[in-house]
């Protein structure tokens, strides 16, 4: 079954190579476990936009060659996480914040590892550097914290130290 | 009846900002892609936008655990409240620690001078992973005090001990009802004035007997004794090292200790020490030693324990005053086969003037070449499972030495091809301008074609510390590291320390290794090398007393 088709919570259909969505495991998962051997079989993505889901295909097109990436420490806790980016990455990248969420989220429902990092990473820029007022204004977060639990939480930064 | 529409461009807009707010929303209130976010922060951030809400402060704090050290001092810590608070915040979010207490000599009854500290234990017990301990200890109290301490916590799994007494005092011997079978790396380390090997031995071996009796599960012991503060080594006994390893000898032969792992300091070791070494019954998986000018000596001891050895750090230090290491044409690894041999690590660290335009054989002091030379099938016979290799140099050095150490072919002319290097991590730089690292300069291996994974490491002298971890563009290299920032352009920018000796801590991840005073460089700690599981003391636990500073001593003088 070289192509599959995909519905985007719009309604829209997306034929694609299963080469290219092989990097979702979500897909896979459902090719594999449901049995989707017609190739005119539909599979429905609730969660993804049609705009959203383009991109999700562009850039899974672009790293459809990529080898599993390898860890190499797995006995070792989970750490910080690496930075980099490629530069066709951050071309891609470069997008609405609305955009970007969007596809943030459509890359941890269709579970694609290494576009879920690469959205996260994008989202730990802008809060680089930045006081948390400047954070909650940013995303419009509110601050539900009392002053209290505000003081208690810089108390326990106070002793807390990295390892 | 007229009904107010408005305009195209603000009904986008309001469409706009009611979806961001959605996905705001929807993307802030998944955990796992919020954890997945804060994971790229570093610890510092992370503390910060613990300030933004409720709910961040809540992740974040759940991603603690296991990466925090919290450093009490018991003396100053009465009847305040914050510790109970702090061992709350602790409980609540179940997060493991690293416990740096400090406990200095007080006369009188310690359980009511330290209740708020055995409160905030009783609560922590199964959250407390690693303790470093600094106690004076003189007296038969004090060792109970010891006992108290370690006792509720029953997750402990490395116990680092500093140990301070006056001169003439034995150490009481510590006797706890139960051993502590949880504790699996210990590391020793006791601050006493000089004297001699016999007096030494005299007061410390019953000690150091009980205490491996104390903690029969120990299978990781650092036995240097080496203290250090902010990467200079401030303490280090001429002798103790011997007397641990002929308590550990001694105490071994009685009851066997299921030692598996050891740190030694194998540099300018008397010959009494050598007969001890080689006396280490156990066959030994992981070893790390300081080596000096015995490397022939070293090597016997490695052979010693080669079928067992899975993971070897070597580190060659080159101080004034050392016989001159460079001089010895021996070679460790040519000598050694090494099958079970999973991770070799080598520092070269010279505290000489600029060893630039030195030939590079002065700089491959493992013998690195020379196995190559010997062609890939007798490489694959003497290391056949060794799937990563690190080399850090921690001085200048010329690039034309990775071309010296990795030759294309072997010494018959047939091209190299090592299969089995999976990680590779190096040292490539030779100044803080990454352009250098950038440029055409990169060495592509071909000779190690399957190397999946390649690290950028280097530090600078004087621990002008910078990593690079770089992406080689070829197919076969599969992971890459970030490209960390420019420490020439930060705002770290070190000013030059003296080093006395290489921070122990080295070992144990980058942070340290570019920590220059109390400023904590931007790098986070999982590009730098995977430490052997061992245990060290770090420098940043010592900050008891500036009297320390005057009393440098080490060891070769």
């Amino acid at each position: 079954m070289p192509f599959v088709n995909l519905e985007s919570s719009d309604g829209d259909l997306v034929k694609v190579d299963v080469d290219v969505i092989k990097c979702s495991v979500t897909i896979n998962a459902l090719i594999e476990h449901l049995g989707l051997e017609d190739d005119n079989e539909v599979v429905p993505l609730q969660n993804v936009g049609t705009e959203t889901l383009h991109k999700v295909l562009a850039w899974a097109k672009h790293h459809k060659d990529d080898l599993p990436s390898v860890d190499d420490d797995e006995d070792d806790p989970p750490r910080e996480r690496r930075t980099d980016i490629t530069t066709w990455d951050a071309n891609f990248i470069k997008m609405e914040q609305i955009q970007l969420f969007d596809l943030i989220l459509a890359a941890n429902y269709l579970d694609i590892s290494g576009l879920l990092d690469l959205g996260c990473k994008i989202v730990a820029d802008m809060i680089k550097g930045k006081t948390a007022d400047e954070i909650r204004t940013m995303f419009n977060i509110v601050n539900d914290l009392t002053p209290q639990e505000q003081e208690q939480i810089r108390k326990e930064n106070e002793w807390c130290e990295e390892k | 009846m007229e009904i107010y529409l408005p305009k195209i461009d603000i009904l986008r807009r309001r469409t706009q900002n009611d979806g961001n707010n959605s996905s705001i929303s929807s993307l802030f209130n998944n955990s796992l892609v919020l954890r997945k976010i804060f994971s790229f922060l570093d610890f510092i951030t992370r503390k910060n936008i613990r300030l933004v809400c409720k709910h961040w402060a809540f992740e974040v704090a759940k991603q603690f655990s296991g990466k925090i050290s919290l450093s009490i001092e018991a003396n100053k810590i009465k009847n305040d409240p914050t510790l109970e608070k702090l061992a709350s915040f602790l409980s609540h979010h179940n997060i493991r620690h690293t416990l740096k207490l400090i406990i200095v000599r007080n006369e009188g009854n310690y359980e009511h001078q330290h209740k708020d500290l055995f409160k905030y234990l009783e609560i922590t017990r199964t959250l407390v992973v690693e303790l470093v301990l600094n106690l004076y200890i003189g007296t038969e109290k004090d060792a109970d005090l010891l006992i108290k301490i370690v006792h509720p916590l029953i997750q402990l799994n490395t116990l680092c001990l500093h140990l301070q007494s006056h001169e003439g005092v034995t150490l009481p011997v510590i006797n706890s009802p139960v051993p502590f079978y949880s504790v699996k790396n210990l590391a020793l380390s006791v601050e006493k004035p000089q004297v001699t090997v016999q007096d030494c031995k005299i007061r410390f071996a019953k000690w150091i007997q009980a205490l491996f009796r104390n903690f029969p599960s120990v299978t990781d012991a650092d036995l240097t004794n080496r203290v250090s503060l902010q990467g200079k080594m401030i303490r280090q006994h001429r002798y103790l090292q011997e007397c641990f390893l002929e308590a550990l000898v001694t105490e071994n032969s009685n009851h066997p200790i299921k030692l598996t792992g050891i740190k030694l300091d194998l540099r300018c070791r008397p010959n009494s020490e050598w007969n001890l070494i080689s006396a280490i019954p156990q066959s030994l998986k992981r070893i790390i030693v300081w080596v000096g000018a015995d490397l022939e000596k070293t090597g016997r001891f490695l052979t010693q324990h080669s079928s067992t050895l899975k993971e070897l750090h070597v580190l060659f230090v080159q101080f004034a005053g050392l016989p001159p290491l460079l001089e010895n044409p021996y070679r460790l690894l040519p000598n050694l086969c090494l099958p079970q041999l999973t991770t070799l690590r080598f520092d070269s660290y010279y505290k000489v003037d600029n060893l630039r335009g030195e030939r590079p054989g002065r700089m491959d002091l493992l013998g690195l070449r020379e196995i190559f030379l010997n062609g890939s099938s007798a490489f694959e016979a003497a290391f056949p499972a060794l799937t990563s290799l690190t080399i850090v140099f921690f001085t200048e050095f010329s690039e034309e030495c990775w071309d010296y150490i990795f030759p294309d072919e072997d010494k018959f002319g047939i091209p190299l091809e090592i299969r089995q290097l999976k990680i590779l991590s190096i040292t490539m730089a030779t100044d803080c301008d990454s352009s250098l690292i950038w440029d055409d300069k990169l060495p592509e291996f071909t000779e190690l074609p399957c190397v999946r994974s390649c690290r950028q490491v280097w530090q600078a002298w004087p621990l002008v510390g910078c990593l690079w971890c770089f992406l080689i563009g070829c197919a076969r290299l599969l992971t890459c590291c970030c490209c960390c920032e420019r420490c020439c352009n930060c705002e770290y920018q070190a000013s030059p320390v003296e080093i006395v000796d290489p921070p122990i801590a080295t070992l144990r991840g980058c942070e340290h290794n570019f920590r220059v005073g109390e400023k904590r460089l931007p790098f986070p700690a999982s590009d730098f090398l995977r430490p052997l599981p061992c245990i060290f003391f770090e420098e940043k636990q010592l900050h008891w007393s500036n009297s320390y500073h005057a009393a440098v001593r080490p060891i070769w003088e």
